[in-house]
């Protein structure tokens, strides 16, 4: 058997008024894996994430989820396996109460009353929101909405999660409080993790592979650090590395010695700048 | 004036801080209350005689104050809604109804005469429209929203029927924001007096774009339902547990209503 969780074979997707929205995607996620899908806005990143989780079927070419291809008999199979969270939570949140939304995927699996009730409760709890039951999903912050659609994915116990935009619209605090919620999870739980995202800081947090998507197609697919590295990809494709990548790069420019890793993160430049320290 | 508008409706709507005191509505079974005020307003619908209209006025305040909902309260949320049902249903009667004059409108060549009997019938008519939106009020505002959802369910209402009304409740609310976004939006670019004219062409563009978003959100949030495995059939558990005490209620609205009833069909048979 496949050791892929998601495999797109010449995936094509042309939407009905002829605008092409995927072109020849091919990629492989591995299981357990975390991948980020980046982008800029209208690269076709979300219409991606939705033909993985089988809500649209591509106009040509092949899905296989766990080694099995995707078509109209599995659609429900593969539905339970893959779970999609929305980028703009109240299109998510659809429910009067946070606990009827959390319970709607794992109602629609046919579960008993005790089940659903306590995969709700372990997804809320999950996502830090426990006691959120009976509040109404219009009265959330932001932040708040993010997690709970999170939480209605959870409890249907999904074996690969996707999250579109996590950390879009969020306050430092509450997007800070996602990244670790996610990396959290991925430890703790095992699923392949995919995250669509612009927010390049966020990328190098919670995943291990990049998959840079432009107009459709991917362009590039790597080890973080290696995709970063690419700057004239980046920058066709409207993207920048993250803040301290960049400060690195430009210090190795004016002759600073440029260290082996490039640090991505405050706390690898941290180190990075440490090690020099002692090196004097 | 249109946003503060919005906003005060969407208070009205979503007020759910009378459904955790405990109160007497709020201890009883969604469904019970919403049987018992249901044979509440449809015996204010067919009560003719004011003194069968003041019973059930009579009854409907008492709920409210057992219920510890704020006399004051209710009546101002009822009466919000009168004027727009009551003024334009109610107001012609005052001059159609045959009957002895007691007032009389000159316009133009045209007398319009006001009776007496049309003043009690735009009264009773009034009085009515106000019993029954009471009744529902106070089924709002001892009730959480899920449960009368679970109720309509109990009482086998059709599921889509009831699908549409919890996702128009819950996303009316989103709408309500959208536009008074666009509202507060427009207003940040009008710098000079407008005509009542460009006010209605903002208005109806308003309107058009909330219906173009309206129907884009919804093929999203169907997407988000299919993603968690909907295939047209929604099932739900209910929590909702009957006690004895519902049972009581149930049998004491249901005689009263029903004495009402029988009195005013005795009434109309000419006894």
């Amino acid at each position: 058997m496949s050791q892929n969780a998601v495999e797109l074979k010449n995936v094509r997707y042309v939407y009905p008024d002829g605008l092409i929205a995927l072109d020849d995607v091919n990629l492989e996620i591995t299981k357990g894996e975390k991948v980020a899908i980046i982008g800029p806005n209208g690269a076709g990143k979300s219409t991606l994430l939705m033909n993985i989780a089988g809500i649209i079927k591509p106009s040509q070419g092949e899905i296989n989820i766990f080694g099995t291809a995707l078509n109209d008999k599995n659609i429900y199979e593969i539905r339970r396996k893959v779970g999609l969270t929305f980028q703009n939570p109240d299109d998510q949140l659809f429910c009067s109460t946070v606990f009827e939304d959390v319970a709607f995927g794992p109602t629609n699996q046919g579960l008993t009353e005790d089940e659903v009730t306590s995969r709700t409760k372990e997804a809320l709890r999950h996502v830090g929101l426990e006691g959120y039951e009976n509040r109404q999903p219009h009265h959330l912050s932001e932040g708040e909405k993010k997690k709970v659609a999170i939480a209605t994915v959870l409890s249907m116990h999904p074996r690969v999660l996707i999250i579109d935009e996590p950390t879009a619209n969020l306050d430092p605090k509450s997007r800070e409080e996602l990244i670790e919620l996610i990396n959290n999870l991925s430890r703790e739980q095992e699923f392949t993790l995919i995250v669509a995202t612009h927010d390049v800081e966020a990328v190098s947090q919670i995943s291990d592979r990049i998959f840079i998507l432009n107009k459709g197609r991917v362009v590039a697919e790597g080890p973080v650090r290696e995709v970063f590295s690419q700057l004239n990809l980046l920058r066709e494709a409207r993207l920048q590395p993250p803040t301290i990548f960049q400060l690195f790069n430009r210090l190795a420019e004016k002759g600073f010695a440029a260290p082996k890793n490039m640090p991505l993160t405050i706390d690898e430049a941290l180190d990075e700048i440490q090690r020099l320290r002692l090196k004097k | 004036m249109l946003g503060e508008f919005l906003k005060a409706f969407e208070d009205i709507m979503y007020l759910e801080k009378y459904t955790e005191s405990k109160g007497m509505l709020q201890k009883i079974n969604a469904l019970i209350k919403l049987l018992s005020l249901t044979a509440i307003l449809l015996s204010a619908v067919v009560s003719r005689s004011i003194y069968s209209l003041f019973a059930l006025f009579v009854i409907v305040i008492s709920l409210s104050t057992l219920s510890r909902i704020p006399l004051g309260y209710l009546l101002r949320r009822v009466t919000l809604f009168i004027p727009v049902f009551a003024a334009a249903i109610a107001s012609p009667l005052l001059f159609i109804t045959p009957g002895s004059t007691v007032a009389h409108i000159n316009i133009g060549p045209l007398i319009i005469q006001v009776t007496i009997e049309g003043i009690e019938k735009a009264s009773i008519f009034t009085f009515r429209i106000w019993i029954c939106v009471a009744a529902l009020n106070l089924l709002i505002l001892t009730t959480k929203f899920t449960q009368i959802i679970q109720s309509m369910e109990e009482l086998g209402l059709p599921r889509i029927f009831i699908n549409m009304i919890a996702i128009t409740y819950r996303f009316i609310f989103l709408f309500i924001n959208e536009a008074y976004r666009m509202i507060l939006a427009k207003q940040s670019r009008t710098t000079r007096k407008e005509s009542r004219m460009q006010h209605l062409r903002f208005i109806t563009n308003m309107f058009s774009t909330l219906f173009v978003r309206a129907y884009e959100k919804g093929e999203r949030v169907y997407s988000a339902m299919l993603a968690r495995g909907f295939n047209g059939a929604t099932r739900t558990h209910n929590h909702n547990k009957k006690k004895p005490t519902d049972s009581l209620f149930l049998l004491a609205v249901f005689s009263i209503c029903g004495l009402i009833l029988s009195i005013e069909i005795l009434r109309s048979a000419g006894w």
